[in-house]
């Protein structure tokens, strides 16, 4: 097949607004197509070799197509770049470019659509010291040979700017009138693609076999499943009434959705974007291995940055270090994550897409080995407002975004690819953020596990009431204490160590080890939220609910000077609190 | 079977690095009694002619014809490890399909290196007849090329039946190169018809910079606004050739 047939096609579909007539195009040239290469062709008109989840492009800077520009016209680069900067648009400088060059060629050979795909694949996959190099004279070899509108597609194509506009879904309407028969084999369709996230593949399959390969299509590890989306309200009366009265709540935990693939020691993580984000977990990775028991699997996860000493949740941002290439191993020593599983859509040559979900979820239950670093998702039956409430403000104190209601209904199938009702969100419309610090009383601690044993894994913090003279739990800090602090806190807080809650001290949180309301430090934590299980201001804001610092950090600050009675009240806190309170942006 | 020794190891470097100016992935056709290869670079620009008899060489042996393709710049990388006084020697692994080479001097190295899927592509010889003929001496074509090279990227020949001139003409110098026959640089020149042609310096000035180091000798064959044939003379049967396609001046 010859590449200007393409180039034709590309013509046309950019030309045309109508989303039917793109369609109508697109299957002319899907069925001019041969069979054998109709994969490539699909990856080329969305400007790619490869389906995402393989991590290969083509990636040609601007600045090195014109080299190869030039290189292949015998036209100066600053006459490109001058071009350039009138057209804005690579491609119609090369069109214009190539249409006068000046560079003669040995053994002109009309380009085929093979031969593109080979040497952008060539391309792409030149690494090393010459791989620049060696990729513009690649590129200049396709200009040399390209037609002037060839020329355009292939530079628009290299650097990343085809942009036809041809949806997943477009292809997909035209596989269907193309090979499937008619649109109503759509769905067939899209269902392979909604499972295997190849585009290219799906064309192929149904272009030589037909419908019928197409229903043998599977699930298959190394080829990432579209993720199923939630659809999302804002009250957990509605939440209820729209899966039927009850659900299965879910923590939603604010880390990086993973797809795992494991095949024996053999584990992959796709992205929510299905880019292959292995090498930013290593730890997960090892962690897959180890806790999960079948041999092979496709499950989901959301991998949270945490406190491995207190076991705490730590915010999103956290994760972010591990958006490098390279420095991995540092990254994951500062900011170590653990794996909250929620979903199984694969097991040991078993394709659970289709299962209700609390097969799925049970299914998944039997195959992980849990740990601190390897959980299921926390969860509960809901079936009432009041207790869904109190357990998603549960999960914002602990550091979640909020909750996932999922349905147990039998149709409760996975949805690749799809947002609908059978998952809900429920997030929080509001929050307030922390700008200054507060001292806060020590009441109460509990033992620290791992590196910690021995000493305090997490103290138990109160805020002051002075019109009732009590101390009211506000928090549980973890973080910000140094070695030191460490080594000698039992030492510190030995003098106050009592035998039960003290009579002043107000707290739901059963405690390890109680203190006299004494000792004054320092935290500065990143919100204020509604909480059912601190006492602070319990109530007030809200029936039933007290206010909690989400996230905090001990300062390294011992307010020797204050008594416990010096610290910030309850009040100051509601004020905080009150005057902080944003509607969250989405 | 694939082997052979060398000793003269600046000119093996030399060689190889000549070819790679134009290509990357090489394909050498090894047969009994010549090593050879035909190949353009990417762009198909210019051409590479290369051919070295098996006499060049302290030993040579190969059973039956066939093909090896290399990466070039990776040859010569470790090529450059070799001293003067050293000896190279390669042998192909036919199971393997490696590459063996290995340096004797001082002490001894052997690197190994994978051979690539050979290209099937056949370079033919381009038909062209020449309306002039010029030998020149390899250093003074080098000087006046980077003359040339100081004011445009591109330069035009031009041959009459007393001298061979190069124009360069840049958005704001010029320069005019005369090398009259029978000069210190030109040593001969043979026109049919007067003749110009146009070529891009930034090939011109790779091939003859590098081809230079294996050859004294250069013979220039164009006409008009056809390819040039450039031909460095080597002892014994050996060949190195290059053809360049011209530019076309329209505006």
């Amino acid at each position: 097949m010859k590449y200007a047939e393409i180039a034709e096609a590309y013509e046309k579909i950019e030309a045309t607004t109508k989303r039917l007539e793109m369609t109508d195009l697109l299957v002319n040239l899907l069925k001019n197509t041969p069979k054998d290469i109709i994969d490539k062709v699909v990856y080329l008109t969305q400007g790619k070799i490869y389906p995402d989840f393989v991590g290969i492009e083509i990636g040609v800077a601007e600045k090195l197509a014109i080299k190869a520009l030039a290189r292949a016209s015998g036209r100066k680069e600053s006459e490109i770049e001058e071009d350039l900067k009138k057209s804005g648009d690579i491609g119609e400088t090369a069109q214009k470019i190539i249409a006068k060059k000046k560079q003669v060629t040995f053994f002109h050979q009309p380009l085929t659509v093979q031969r593109v795909y080979e040497t952008l694949d060539k391309m792409a996959k030149a690494s090393g010291s010459g791989a620049i190099d060696a990729k513009m004279s690649l590129l200049a070899g396709l200009l040399a040979d390209a037609t002037p509108k060839e020329a355009k597609y292939i530079m628009r194509t290299v650097t990343g700017n085809l942009r036809l506009g041809i949806a997943d879904m477009t292809v997909l309407d035209a596989l269907a009138i193309a090979y499937g028969g008619g649109k109503e084999s759509r769905e067939l369709i899209e269902r392979a693609y909604n499972i295997s996230s190849d585009l290219g593949r799906v064309a192929k399959i149904v272009a030589e076999k037909g419908l019928e390969g197409i229903k043998e299509f599977h699930v298959s590890i190394g080829e990432p499943i579209r993720p199923m989306l939630a659809e999302r309200l804002s009250s957990p009366e509605e939440i209820l009434e729209k899966l039927g009265g009850k659900c299965i709540a879910e923590y939603k935990y604010d880390g990086e959705r993973v797809q795992i693939h494991k095949n024996g020691e053999n584990v992959i993580l796709f992205s929510r974007r299905l880019e292959n984000i292995s090498n930013q977990y290593p730890d997960a990775v090892q962690l897959v291995k180890k806790h999960v028991k079948a041999k092979e699997a496709i499950l989901e996860a959301e991998c949270v940055a945490i406190d491995v000493d207190t076991g705490e949740l730590r915010p999103f941002q956290e994760l972010m270090h591990r958006r490098r290439k390279y420095g991995i191993e540092k990254a994951m020593e500062e900011y170590p994550v653990s794996l909250f599983m929620f979903d199984a859509l694969y097991i040991d040559g078993k394709d659970l897409t289709l299962e209700p979900y609390p097969i799925r979820r049970q299914a998944l239950e039997r195959i992980i080995e849990q740990s601190e670093r390897v959980q299921i998702a926390k969860h509960i039956i809901a079936n009432n407002a009041k207790e869904l409430e109190k357990f998603f403000l549960e999960a914002i104190e602990e550091g979640c975004e909020g909750l996932v209601c999922k349905s147990m209904a039998k149709d409760s199938v996975y949805q690749a690819g799809a947002r609908g009702w059978l998952w809900i969100k429920y997030k929080r419309d509001y929050k307030s953020e922390m700008t200054d610090t507060v001292d806060l009383v020590v009441v109460g601690a509990f033992h620290g596990r791992g590196k910690r044993a021995g000493t305090y894994g997490a103290l138990l913090l109160a805020a002051y009431n002075p019109e009732n003279d009590t101390f009211e739990t506000v928090t549980k800090c973890g973080t910000g204490f140094s070695d030191e602090d460490l080594a000698k806190l039992p030492e510190m807080m030995k003098k106050h160590v009592i035998l039960h809650k003290h009579p002043r001290v107000n707290s739901m949180i059963e405690a390890d080890v109680w203190f006299e309301p004494v000792v004054v430090i320092e935290v500065l934590g990143a919100e204020i939220t509604l909480s059912p299980i601190h006492t602070c201001a319990m109530s007030t804001i809200r029936q039933g609910s007290g206010l909690a610092i989400r996230f905090p950090r001990f300062t390294g600050n011992y307010r020797l000077d204050k008594a416990a009675e010096d610290a910030t009240t309850v009040n100051e806190i509601i004020e905080m609190y009150q005057k902080q309170l944003r509607r969250i942006a989405e | 079977m694939f082997q052979l020794k060398m000793s003269d190891t600046k000119l093996l470097k030399d060689m190889i690095t000549a070819i790679s100016i134009l290509v990357d992935e090489a394909t050498f056709k090894i047969e009994p009694e010549t090593i050879k290869l035909r190949a353009m670079d990417p762009s198909r620009v210019a051409m590479v002619d290369f051919q070295w008899p098996k006499t060049v060489f302290e030993e040579y042996a190969c059973t039956e014809p066939s093909k090896m393709c290399i990466n070039i710049s990776e040859m010569l990388k470790l090529l450059k490890r070799a001293g003067r006084d050293e000896v190279v020697e390669l042998s192909l692994d036919e199971k393997t399909r490696k590459l063996q080479l290995k340096i004797t001097g001082k002490y001894t190295r052997t690197f190994t290196m994978p051979t690539l899927e050979a290209s099937e592509e056949e370079v033919p010889t381009p038909k062209l007849t020449f309306n002039v003929k010029a030998k020149t001496t390899t250093n003074g074509l080098s000087q006046a090329i980077e003359d040339a090279q100081l004011v445009s990227d591109h330069v035009k020949i031009e041959a009459d039946p007393e001298k061979l001139v190069l124009n360069a003409a840049g958005d704001l110098m010029g320069a005019t190169i005369t090398l009259q026959k029978g000069s210190d640089t030109l040593l001969d020149l043979e026109v049919k018809e007067p003749s110009k042609a146009t070529f891009s310096l930034s090939y011109l000035s790779e091939i003859i910079k590098t081809a230079s180091a294996t050859s004294d000798i250069a013979t220039l064959e164009f006409s008009t606004d056809m390819p040039i044939k450039i031909d460095f003379q080597q002892a014994k049967e050996g060949k190195l050739t290059f053809y360049l396609a011209p530019r076309i001046e329209t505006e």
